[in-house]
């Protein structure tokens, strides 16, 4: 029996079943980490160079815009920022202020009508791998909560999200997302996502699983995502020179027609390509995209002075023929304590803030 | 599954609702706040709230 000096729950650790389950791990910790993988980044970013690099469709607007962005300190970073537009979808005026260090990134933007969008992280400890999330809605009539939790280890990431979570009708009711992806050799990570749904007690639960595979090779990546409704996504980007990228993505989806598989409908396919290109020259940026819709698109941003940014947008599509124009310009003020701080900190002394 | 009375469910709506006016009202403020306070050099506040200096 255990002698004195251990503690009562000793055996707990002191037995061969114990021991034998702990040299298992790791070793197997000890293989995997010889293994030398690297993160693989999360699943929600699997095609980030083609969908948030290469191609503009985030960036397109269209009508008048102009941003106003004062930063006043880069340790901790906070910055405010204005915008002022004219056009459609876009609010005239909209207020940003952004504050981050090691452990909080916040960041809240209001607009003219007092609808407010919040982002809370949160990460555990200086240098450690937990980091939660919050986002927060509110004021756009349909208020919106957000909590993820998400674990970033040497060859994984994992998430578990959760949107507008409650338990006032009786049950859980919500959508409950979790992410996995995984490195299995230095280039290919495999993973997969699962969501549940469930909308109000008088409805059973949904859910839906998919599947997403990335392979990354020196100077291109291919990425595949499966998703449960029989849609895929794939998308491809390579590094054509040092400052040409180049990227296609492609969409299909196979859904049951208006009457439903039940119904006897067809099989309603449809799909969508879009090739686009990226050009990074000294002081400017130029992206062009063309899609197998018929839409071609195209956007410059030109740093006209140290802190003057232009943004031209053009969208014409050939099928319905519609046009669209954006011009924006872009400020960033900053002081002159602010720059000498800049070179003083150096590309090392900003901090890691947990976007 | 929880069941929860009505008394705790009516509760738990108005802390809902308290908390959700808090964050409207004050979360942005909040963040001027913490990055005013924790600048160096301290920023001007007229420079933080107007965007025409």
């Amino acid at each position: 029996m255990a002698s004195t000096s251990e503690s009562p729950l000793a055996f707990l650790s002191k037995n061969p079943v114990y021991s034998g389950l702990s040299d298992v791990y790791t070793s197997f910790q000890e293989r995997r980490a010889k293994l030398g993988l690297s993160n693989p980044g999360t699943v929600e970013t699997i095609a980030k160079e083609v969908q948030r690099d290469v191609l503009l469709t985030n960036y397109m607007f269209s009508g008048l815009r102009a941003d106003i962005t004062k930063a006043f300190s880069l340790s901790p970073l906070f910055q405010v920022s204005h915008q002022f537009a004219m056009g459609e979808r876009l609010n005239p005026y909209s207020f940003a202020s952004i504050y981050g260090t090691n452990r909080v990134f916040a960041q809240g933007n209001i607009d003219n009508a007092g609808a407010l969008s919040t982002r809370f992280n949160w990460r555990w400890g200086p240098t450690s791998t937990h980091v939660t999330k919050t986002q927060f809605q509110i004021g756009t009539g349909q208020d919106m909560a957000q909590f993820e939790h998400e674990y970033v280890g040497n060859d994984f990431t994992a998430s578990v999200k959760t949107l507008n979570p409650s338990f006032l009708d009786g049950g859980l009711t919500g959508i409950v997302i979790g992410h996995y992806l995984q490195s299995i050799t230095p280039k290919l990570a495999v993973g997969l996502e699962g969501v549940w749904q469930r909308s109000g007690m008088t409805q059973g639960p949904e859910t839906a699983v998919s599947y997403v595979a990335r392979y990354k090779s020196d100077d291109w990546v291919v990425s595949a995502q499966l998703q449960a409704q029989g849609a895929l996504n794939t998308s491809f980007w390579k590094r054509l020179s040092e400052k040409v990228q180049a990227g296609v993505d492609m969409t299909l989806s196979v859904a049951p027609g208006a009457g439903g598989l039940m119904a006897g409908g067809a099989l309603q396919k449809e799909g969508i390509t879009t090739f686009g290109a990226k050009y990074d020259f000294r002081m400017s940026t130029f992206r062009a995209q063309f899609d197998s819709k018929g839409k071609l698109s195209v956007l410059l941003e030109k740093r006209v002075a140290a802190p003057v940014t232009m943004t031209f947008a053009a969208d014409v599509d050939h099928f319905t023929q519609q046009t669209k124009i954006g011009v924006a310009i872009s400020i960033e003020a900053s002081t002159e304590e602010l720059q000498d701080q800049q070179e003083a900190l150096g590309p090392q002394g900003s901090p890691n803030i947990p976007f | 599954m929880i069941t929860l009375s009505e008394e705790s469910k009516e509760r738990i709506s108005r802390i809902i609702e308290v908390s959700r006016v808090a964050i409207h009202y004050g979360y942005l403020p909040l963040i001027l706040y913490l990055g005013y306070t924790r600048s160096e050099p301290r920023p001007y506040l007229i420079h933080l709230l107007s965007p025409l200096s």
